[in-house]
């Protein structure tokens, strides 16, 4: 058996003032009489001993019932075990930004309201508390403690000494991070395979993304047939189980579990709700880029969400800054609390329950390069998380890509494209003059190979023969090889990958092509468009060099009259450049891995969140990778002599409804409370029972003392 | 004549008073006798009957319708009067106590007695007869009686069959006798009663009570302490247990009355929140104790 609340045991000592109040009762009272003659008839109806009878059975009624009282205040969990065998509990502790949110209660309604992180570490330490002391370490049971916030991360491995794994409990910081549960659940699902009789027990407010539900049921459904059951624990009654639960073949197995177990082992899933309903409104996108067709403009688009339940109103703030600005705002000697930066616009806002409006700033002009600030102002309601109140993007300057192109003079409709493309920077060279080394990003041949393959990107267009992706014509691995065989006569596209890059945006319906070459090949190649006969776009990735092969000539098919044929070249060029855009461009979120693209070839750089204790991120081969931004806002650095900065949002719809979940939604979920496994702890709980006795004693207790009943 | 027991304006008004008895004695007084006899006053004739005093025979009657008649008198005569008085420790209980209003009603009691030139005797008694003031005569008694009830001092256990027995072979003679107690062993006197009859005296028996007596009004645990024996009981105290003696109190007085309903026997219950001069004056009258 457990105790939720084992801080209740304190009101025991309502029993011992009841057992004061007893032994200090009024005294009896002295009378003296002129003749005892009658009350001496009296003693049959009125002993004493009646009375201190009655008493006594008075006070144990009254212990009884503050006994019951304790009983329930404790919140006592019955321990069932199905088997002999060790039980492994795992606790995953959510720490992520909304476990920031101090709505929280353990024990009793009255109790003060703790942080929700709290109130998860007080909960674990129970569960760790509740832990089964056998004898020898390979018969305890053992627990490990994972924290989750953007990973998960284990902070105690597996243990039966319930000492280190409290101080571990105990040890889990606050994290600005956005919860992603996924990584626990990948870490879970393979050690459910080691350990028998696992027992998962997620300390949430129940912010999981669809890819962490994703994750979570796939622990349910193993190929091993692990069962899995989940149980309702907690604050809210909830509860449920999905997938079947197989039982141990051998469940009299007791010692150290192998791998081979993993068939026979019980996965029980237990979600324990932390937290209230509390209300927030929050930027849960924003976003900004340069405009397609003019350097200078970019567009911004954000979202504000109300989480409430109330209608709230606010003003969201536009603002554009520099990073020097920012960085002289960070000196000590900076003294001024006025937002920085030049406001672009203001947007007032109303926001019913639940509402998400999205407001779009087209066509502000930056120069060069600048830092676009989100921020909420004059929220008329509540808004218990403050972190998504705002949120900001480096807007950096434009670098155009520099793309050669080997082609034939009659080549025109390619050129023309590229040249009008304002991030494509073209050239065009005869084959004759194809170096391997050229500074440029990408190389297009179009009806030609060079003998052997540069190191930078590709794109091959209509190019006869077999490429090796070691660079070699003609690679001898036929494995890594693509095979160009025979032309095809006028093949039919059947379907192209329009979530690929490469094609995005773009349509090969109905396309008419003269003939396509056909195209094998064994390699991890990715076929993005494909005909009839086989593949008519692929794409390879090998050591970061991105490789597109288009099988077919597009001036010998109706694609360069169709729009597809600028997007498609555009989409070619960008997929080239993608890396360093997302690194550019895409704001990190707290706890996640920041990639920061250098100018220079400096060893590291130092990170200016904190101007007195600056972060040194080492940095090889022009790239400084920070393990995970601790917080949000915005970073400056130095590079080149110059200073940079990156944004760290939280942007995020999932941490931005702080509201817990009662319900995980990781699987199908039956209604009843209770579910009972054949192993580990059951949810039994056993204070709703002794409180129902509390009353029926209380009516005893009055009928027989009060009611003066006679014994 | 100023007293500590009694006022003077109750001993002025006791003086047009006498005590009501049916009794006669051998004692030549101022009382009038139910019995007829050799008075001076004539009152009436009656037929000869055997026994009757042939000086009495009046010879013009029997010259005349030739028929023995015999001539009647008034004659007065001394009642002798007397008070048994329970001084045991129980009968000092109570605001005024028991034992102070039955010294009041012994002494007006006595003051009507001696007023009326009738023989009084005081007979304090607890567990046994104790000194006693006997037969003193005429309101020069007063003060030393009077005193001597003043000096009374409470002590001492019950036992009223031995102190009746002894009083009775004392006595001896008959004459009006009040008991003044609280009666808590009606068998007791029960058995002592027949000596008093037996020995001519007309017997009214005073129980003396306080109000607490009747309506205790306890509640809770209790510690009782007897007053005579210091005996102790220990009981708890609730609205069913005042019942329960309000029940056992009223068999107690229903004993009483039994015990005491022979036509030589009466039976007075008094409490001592009531005025003895109240008591005397309106309650003996009214009883047909006092004319």
């Amino acid at each position: 058996m457990i105790f939720l609340q084992p801080s209740a045991f304190a009101l025991l000592l309502g029993a011992v003032a009841i057992v004061i109040l007893y032994l200090l009762r009024s005294p009896r009272q002295e009378r003296r009489i002129p003749s005892s003659a009658l009350w001496n008839r009296l003693k049959d109806v009125s002993r004493i001993t009646d009375r201190r009878r009655r008493t006594m059975v008075s006070l144990a009624m009254q212990i009884a019932i503050m006994l019951l009282i304790v009983g329930a205040a404790v919140r006592p969990y019955l321990l069932e075990e199905g088997d002999s065998r060790a039980r492994t509990v795992a606790l995953v502790i959510d720490n992520s930004v909304s476990m920031h949110i101090e709505d929280a209660v353990v024990g009793d309604v009255d109790s003060e309201e703790l942080s929700r992180l709290a109130a998860a570490k007080e909960k674990a330490t129970r569960i760790v508390s509740s832990l089964r002391k056998r004898g020898t370490s390979e018969e305890n049971d053992r627990a490990l403690v994972i924290r989750a916030g953007a990973r998960a991360r284990i902070v105690q491995n597996v243990t039966d000494n319930t000492d280190d794994l409290k101080r571990s409990i105990q040890q889990i910081g606050q994290s600005n991070e956005v919860a992603n549960l996924s990584g626990a659940a990948r870490l879970l699902e393979q050690l459910a395979r080691a350990w028998p009789n696992l027992e998962i027990y997620i300390l949430s407010d129940g912010q999981l993304s669809e890819e962490s539900r994703k994750a979570w049921r796939k622990v349910g459904v193993s190929e091993d047939g692990i069962g899995v059951t989940t149980v309702g624990v907690g604050v809210t009654p909830l509860g449920g189980s999905y997938g079947a639960t197989e039982h141990s073949k051998n469940p009299a197995k007791a010692g150290t579990p192998t791998p081979a177990d993993a068939t026979r082992t019980n996965v029980r899933i237990t979600y324990l709700p932390i937290g209230g309903q509390s209300p927030n409104v929050g930027i849960v996108n924003f976003a900004a880029r340069r405009n397609l067709d003019a350097v200078s403009d970019f567009e911004v688009v954000a979202e504000v969400q109300n989480f409430g339940t109330e209608t709230v109103e606010c003003r969201l703030e536009l603002r554009m800054s520099s990073a020097k600005e920012e960085f002289e705002a960070k000196l000590p000697k900076a003294k001024s609390t006025k937002e920085i930066g030049l406001l672009m616009d203001v947007y007032e806002l109303k926001l019913g329950p639940g509402e998400k409006q999205k407001r779009i700033l087209r066509k502000a002009n930056v120069p060069l390069e600048g830092i676009v600030k989100a921020k909420l102002t004059e929220i008329s309601g509540g808004n218990e998380l403050i972190l998504d109140d705002t949120a900001a993007q480096l807007v950096p300057r434009t670098r155009r890509a520099k793309t050669v192109l080997f082609a034939d003079e009659k080549e025109k409709f390619l050129l023309g494209v590229m040249r009008a493309n304002i991030g494509i920077q073209a050239y065009r060279l005869p084959i004759k003059n194809y170096r391997p080394n050229l500074p440029v990003d990408g190389y297009i041949f179009v009806n030609h190979l060079p003998e052997r393959l540069p190191t930078k990107n590709v794109l091959m267009i209509n190019s006869k023969g077999s490429v090796a992706l070691d660079g070699r014509k003609d690679g001898m691995d036929p494995d890594v090889a693509l095979l160009v065989g025979e032309a095809m006569d006028a093949p039919k596209v059947r379907g192209w990958n329009r979530h690929h890059p490469v094609m995005n945006r773009v349509s090969f319906k109905n396309l008419l092509l003269g003939k396509a070459f056909k195209v094998t090949s064994k390699t991890e190649a990715e076929t993005v468009a494909r005909t009839e006969s086989g593949p008519l776009v692929l794409t390879m990735e090998r050591g970061g060099q991105k490789l597109i092969y288009i099988a077919f000539d597009p001036q010998d098919s109706d694609l360069v009259f169709r729009t597809a044929f600028p997007l498609i070249v555009d989409n070619c060029v960008r997929w080239f450049m993608q890396d360093e855009n997302t690194a550019y461009e895409r704001p990190a979120r707290p706890g996640e891995q920041k990639t920061i693209v250098l100018e220079s070839n400096a060893d590291s750089i130092q990170l200016l969140m904190d101007m007195e204790n600056p972060t040194v991120v080492p940095a090889v081969d022009g790239k400084a990778t920070l393990d995970a931004a601790p917080k949000t806002g915005i970073y400056l650095y130095r590079d080149a002599k110059r200073l940079r900065a990156f944004a760290v949002n939280l942007s995020s719809e999932q941490e931005s409804d702080i509201s817990t979940k009662e319900n995980l939604d990781i699987g199908e979920m039956k209604e009843e409370s209770e579910v009972v496994s054949s192993a580990g702890i059951a949810d039994r709980r056993l204070w709703p029972y002794l409180a129902f006795f509390i009353p029926f004693l209380l009516m005893i207790e009055s009928f027989l003392y009060h009611r003066r009943i006679a014994f | 004549m100023p007293s500590d027991l009694l006022t003077s304006s109750f001993l002025k008004q006791l003086e047009n008073h006498r005590l009501v008895t049916q009794l006669s004695s051998q004692l030549a007084g101022e009382r009038l006798s139910s019995r007829k006899g050799g008075g001076m006053e004539f009152v009436e004739h009656k037929g000869y009957s055997t026994g009757d005093d042939l000086r009495y025979l009046d010879w013009n009657v029997y010259a005349r319708n030739d028929q023995l008649t015999v001539k009647q008198f008034e004659t007065s005569e001394n009642i002798a009067t007397y008070v048994l008085l329970d001084v045991s420790d129980s009968m000092d209980f109570g605001t005024p106590s028991k034992l102070l209003w039955a010294k009041q009603m012994a002494a007006a009691i006595g003051y009507l007695a001696m007023c009326r030139e009738d023989w009084f005797g005081l007979f304090p008694f607890s567990e046994e007869l104790q000194t006693s003031m006997l037969s003193q005569r005429g309101r020069g008694q007063v003060k030393q009686v009077f005193d001597f009830i003043e000096e009374l001092e409470p002590g001492g256990t019950t036992d009223i069959e031995t102190s009746i027995q002894r009083f009775a072979a004392e006595s001896g003679t008959g004459g009006l006798l009040f008991i003044l107690s609280d009666f808590w062993d009606p068998d007791a006197l029960q058995q002592a009663l027949p000596y008093l009859l037996y020995s001519g005296f007309t017997v009214h028996a005073l129980q003396i009570l306080t109000p607490e007596e009747i309506d205790p009004g306890y509640s809770g645990e209790l510690d009782l302490t007897d007053a005579e024996t210091g005996e102790r009981v220990l009981l708890n105290i609730r609205k069913g247990t005042l019942d329960q003696y309000e029940r056992e109190l009223q068999s107690s007085f229903l004993k009483l009355e039994a015990a005491l309903s022979t036509p030589a026997t009466r039976y007075f219950r008094f409490l001592t929140s009531d005025s003895v001069e109240d008591t005397v004056l309106y309650r003996f009258r009214h009883e047909g104790l006092l004319a």
